[in-house]
């Protein structure tokens, strides 16, 4: 009851703060230049903004008492989730006098008063039991208002449109890069966590070894990777010819595959070890043979417990698949980097959206998959301790 | 037949097997007994190689056991531990038809072979599409009893397969084995630490401490005690009372009564209790006889004297 209170009015204070003291929204002439502040009353007539008051105080009190929400209450939440949507239509239809600009060139970014205002609404909506749909609701009307170029102006619409083309394969290079590394590590890492389960003296090694990838800087590693290989491929051009080259996919192929061992063999090693000695002696006292017990027994009794550090791997590569950008290996990460070096915070934003929203979906597939495996084996693991 | 040779085992300073002569009949059922750390599951193990041993020679049907290759040597005996090992993620079918399998019998040969089987140990067959967590742990048991006669091995190895079970269930399954052993005659060696489920299932009692077989011994001839004071103290004082839950009903001398007799007042036994129970209930009604009812519904007299007479021809050996 008290945190739940706590989050309420910790909703709506960040509402108050977004309204009153933040920028929605930034107006820029053109990329660079630093642009005007926008502020609600920028946007909106004072009409417009008593009545947002009204209903924020309405809900605000309903939610207090605990009622059952009403007729009313519901559209009110319905125009609260809508918020974000028409925040983002009104930014991008802004009108701006008393200073010169090229139309194709200026945009409107979002500020910080808009991020504050959608936690707070996020936070308001999950003290309400449907609030799932609340969220679908709220990502669809984005995404009918940008298909219907309804937010045309907006700085992230104007850098897409810029890097249309090499945005999309931008996600394909992604997302052909992360599922491949960490494809690439799965077979490995199950191997390196049955040795190390099954010979307890080269535990250590193995684990070191996936360790020392796991706590050095990403950015040496792809150094290290990339001397090694530019050697190799000038000593050996048939190689470059395949690709394999010191910058490139290559590195950042090599360097993701090492990156996602640790969860997959520190998963594999666990779920080999909690399987039960007495079944194993049982499987061999029955004459299985050391390959039987292993692709018999051990490995389906194991298999949720890697599935999850699989799933460990995958999302966490996603992200990790940024640093590509830096090689020369494509993806996201080249849109990001770009955004960074040129203080372009909409394309930044245009590259790191897809990767979230990407690894989110990598990660809600992979829970249903281990919800099915695990009803499949009639074994009950609590796999969400073991990441 | 399993015939160990001289068999040594050590591990560092200790002897878990010291010199082991053992011969186990075809169709007989030895028990090993003996205090935790006494040998008796690193005897066991030894049989179908997950121990190797350190000298002696171990025979199964004749055969060296070094000249078979582990896998198929295991593959022929029965094996069943405590805790029973079902795999949990196959149903009790396939835990049952694994080592059939692994030895390559047709489809139908398997199914009519577990359907058998699960006839003999009383589960019905409805419980083959179930997973192993939705038995209880009898039932569990029974399948484990089922997996090691899959094959239909000649010998079967039991490494304490009923200790997990709680007191009920686990009288039952052991009745339930005695009876399935009595039909099948399998050769039978049973690690236990439980003295009544030994009386109740051996042919012969092995006592073993540190690594050695101090007795061996039928139940009966246990009644006397040994020269040995570590097995007399171990089978206890109260060994013969514990014996009488060895005998029933049928091994007692009784006085038949005519059906329509209301003279006496019926105890609540039948022809499958223990002569244990029915001195017990003796004791308790505080006469020397009671009149006891079969499921058939004829009625007999049982005395005191009668057993001590059973007991007697323990003693002379006249019953095993």
């Amino acid at each position: 009851m008290k945190s739940s209170r706590l989050k309420i009015n910790l909703g709506y204070g960040l509402i108050g703060l977004a309204s009153f003291a933040l920028p929605l929204g930034e107006f820029k002439p053109n990329r660079v230049v630093k642009g005007i502040l926008l502020y609600p009353t920028d946007l909106f007539s004072p009409y417009l903004i008593m009545a947002f008051f009204i209903g924020i105080l309405m809900l605000y009190i309903v939610q207090m008492r605990k009622k059952n929400p009403g007729v009313l209450t519901q559209w009110l939440m319905i125009s609260l989730g809508l918020l974000p949507s028409l925040i983002l239509i009104a930014l991008s239809a802004v009108k701006i006098s008393g200073i010169e600009f090229n139309p194709s060139a200026a945009r409107v970014s979002l500020g910080s008063g808009y991020y504050v205002l959608l936690l707070g609404i996020l936070i308001i909506l999950s003290q309400f039991k449907s609030f799932k749909w609340f969220l679908l609701g709220m990502v669809f009307s984005v995404v009918i208002s940008v298909t219907l170029n309804l937010v045309p102006n907006l700085g992230l619409i104007k850098e897409f449109n810029n890097v249309k083309n090499s945005f999309i394969k931008a996600i394909g290079t992604h997302l052909t890069l992360a599922l491949s590394s960490a494809l690439s590590a799965i077979i490995p890492g199950i191997l390196l966590g049955y040795i190390s389960y099954t010979h307890s003296r080269w535990r250590e090694w193995v684990m070191g070894f996936v360790n020392l990838f796991q706590v050095a800087p990403t950015l040496s590693l792809l150094g290290l990777v990339m001397i090694p290989l530019s050697l190799l491929s000038k000593a050996y051009p048939i190689l470059s010819q395949w690709g394999i080259k010191g910058i490139g996919f290559a590195p950042a192929f090599i360097v993701l595959t090492l990156y996602c061992l640790l969860p997959i063999v520190a998963n594999a090693y666990a779920g080999f070890q909690q399987v039960d000695k007495a079944i194993l002696s049982s499987a061999q006292g029955m004459g299985l043979t050391p390959f039987q017990i292993f692709y018999k027994v051990s490995f389906p009794l194991a298999a949720p417990i890697i599935l999850s550090g699989i799933r460990t791997a995958l999302t966490q590569n996603i992200g990790n698949t940024i640093l590509a950008g830096l090689v020369g290996g494509g993806g996201l990460g080249a849109l990001i980097f770009l955004g960074l070096s040129q203080a372009a915070p909409d394309l930044v934003l245009l590259g790191t959206i897809p990767v979230v929203i990407m690894a989110l979906m990598s990660d809600q597939i992979f829970e249903f998959c281990e919800y099915k495996l695990n009803h499949m084996m009639g074994v009950v693991h609590d796999t969400t301790q073991t990441s | 037949m399993i015939q160990l040779k001289q068999v040594s085992k050590r591990y560092g300073d200790i002897v878990a097997l010291d010199q082991i002569d053992l011969t186990v009949q075809d169709g007989e059922c030895v028990v090993l007994i003996g205090p935790s750390g006494c040998g008796k599951s690193t005897l066991l193990r030894s049989i179908n190689r997950l121990i190797d041993t350190d000298q002696g020679d171990i025979l199964v049907n004749g055969q060296n056991i070094s000249t078979y290759k582990a896998e198929d040597l295991r593959r022929q005996l029965g094996y069943c531990i405590q805790g029973v090992g079902l795999f949990p993620h196959l149903s009790v079918f396939d835990n049952i038809a694994i080592v059939p399998q692994l030895l390559k019998w047709d489809k139908s040969k398997i199914n009519d072979r577990i359907n058998t089987l699960m006839d003999l140990t009383g589960l019905p067959l409805s419980y083959l599409s179930k997973k192993p967590h939705e038995l209880s742990g009898g039932e569990a048991q029974r399948v484990g009893v089922c997996r090691a006669l899959a094959a239909d091995p000649s010998i079967l190895l039991m490494d304490e397969p009923f200790g997990a079970v709680d007191p009920m269930t686990r009288e039952q399954i052991q009745l339930a084995f005695r009876k399935i052993q009595r039909e099948l005659k399998k050769t039978v060696l049973f690690v236990t630490h439980d003295m009544e489920e030994a009386i109740l299932l051996a042919d012969r009692i092995a006592i073993m401490y540190k690594g050695k077989i101090l007795s061996l011994e039928t139940p009966g001839g246990l009644i006397n005690g040994t020269h040995d004071p570590f097995v007399n103290e171990f089978i206890g004082a109260d060994y013969p009372l514990r014996l009488l839950k060895r005998y029933t009903l049928a091994d007692l001398k009784v006085i038949n009564v005519d059906s329509k007799s209301q003279l006496n007042q019926v105890s609540s036994l039948n022809e499958f209790s223990t002569a244990k129970e029915i001195l017990s209930e003796i004791l308790k009604s505080g006469s020397q006889e009671i009149m006891i009812q079969k499921t058939d519904r004829t009625k007999v007299i049982v005395t005191y004297d009668a057993l001590i007479e059973l007991l007697q021809k323990v003693l002379n050996n006249e019953i095993v």
